[in-house]
């Protein structure tokens, strides 16, 4: 598996379980239990406002609007991440990309505060898809230089393991019938 | 050249900034827009580390960055639960309270369902579970967003001969 396709998954799973939310909570039994489970938990992320949030079967997102719109861009960035490598947009430096898609947000957050401006929904969007976009052109190169280590050394791991447990096969079966051994030297004599 | 010093102590302060935030009623609201108290929590460890590494070191690389955000959320998930555990047993639950004032200023109207799940809540006694579930879910979420933030501290300090 590539870093890239690593990270595409670990995000669309994110994204998924967010929009998967409201429909687990339409059902009852099990699926609504599950649905509480992952409200519960991506309430520590997001407030969860009713009138905030998008949604779907009558039941709210997992998170708010402005959250669903900052997650669903960084899995699009990500998708088009080649693409938008080619640009020359990435040759800016990291904090002015951040600092630049936070005014908008900034000042939709601050106003609201206030009551200078009521934040709507197209607002709240907007904003976040503009963040969620600057944060795949911070991240996304460090990302997958990161998870390239990460599964560079998952398979050194495996594979030492594998090694470690084929080799505890091979004694535990010259241990029950030692005549194995005498096969296998025979056999790489032979070869 | 000289090793590089001990990633504890800006671990340490990016996670009391993170646990301060998320425990404090009222400030804690920060971490609503997608976990930003988090993500600062991580970063500023990586620009407090950054200012402890001398020419004569080895400079930052991205693996000090994951390190130091991985450490900075868990200090940060024990000192939070920790302190909302203190919070609340001192001056009860004044959180759901200040966000419930927040609400009502900002003319938002809850179900009536809503309210009354978070009346209950109110009234709602610490538990021995409870913190154990509000740890583990900590746990999670603060290392997953303080790493995040190390990344975007790497990101931004990384030295310029490598980017």
């Amino acid at each position: 598996m590539t870093p890239l396709r690593f990270l595409l998954t670990s995000v669309f799973l994110w994204c998924a379980a967010i929009v998967a939310t409201p429909v687990l909570a339409s059902f009852d039994g099990a699926a609504a239990k599950a649905a509480s489970l992952l409200y519960q938990f991506f309430f520590c992320v997001c407030h969860q406002l009713d009138s905030h949030s998008f949604h779907l079967a009558g039941f709210k997102f997992a998170v708010c609007v402005r959250c669903t719109s900052i997650y669903a861009a960084f899995f699009l960035g990500l998708l088009f991440s080649p693409m938008i490598r080619r640009t020359r947009i990435v040759d800016v430096h990291p904090a002015r990309v951040l600092i630049l898609s936070l005014v908008p947000m900034g000042f939709d957050v601050a106003l609201a505060t206030f009551g200078i401006h009521e934040s709507t929904t197209m607002t709240r969007g907007i904003t976040g898809l503009i963040f969620g976009l600057a944060l795949t052109i911070v991240l996304v190169p460090v990302l997958e230089e990161s998870a390239d280590k990460f599964l560079s050394r998952v398979r050194t791991l495996a594979i030492t393991l594998a090694e470690r447990n084929l080799r505890n096969l091979q004694s535990a079966l010259n241990l029950r019938n030692p005549s194995n051994q005498s096969r296998i030297n025979h056999a790489t004599k032979t070869r | 050249m000289r090793p590089k010093p001990d990633r504890l102590m800006p671990a340490l302060y990016g996670g009391l900034i993170i646990a301060g935030i998320s425990a404090i009623p009222g400030l804690n609201l920060i971490n609503a827009c997608c976990c930003a108290g988090i993500l600062l929590g991580g970063f500023l460890a990586v620009f407090f580390y950054k200012q402890e590494l001398t020419p004569d070191m080895d400079s930052l690389t991205s693996t000090d960055c994951v390190r130091l955000g991985a450490l900075t959320g868990v200090i940060a998930a024990v000192a939070g639960t920790a302190i909302s555990i203190l919070v609340m047993l001192v001056f009860g639950n004044i959180a759901i309270e200040t966000m419930m004032n927040i609400i009502h200023r900002m003319n938002v109207e809850l179900p009536s369902n809503i309210e009354q799940l978070i009346e209950d809540g109110m009234r709602e006694k610490i538990s021995l579970l409870g913190a154990m579930f509000s740890l583990m879910i900590n746990l999670f979420v603060d290392v997953l967003f303080s790493t995040l933030g190390g990344l975007i501290g790497w990101s931004v300090f990384k030295p310029k001969a490598i980017g």
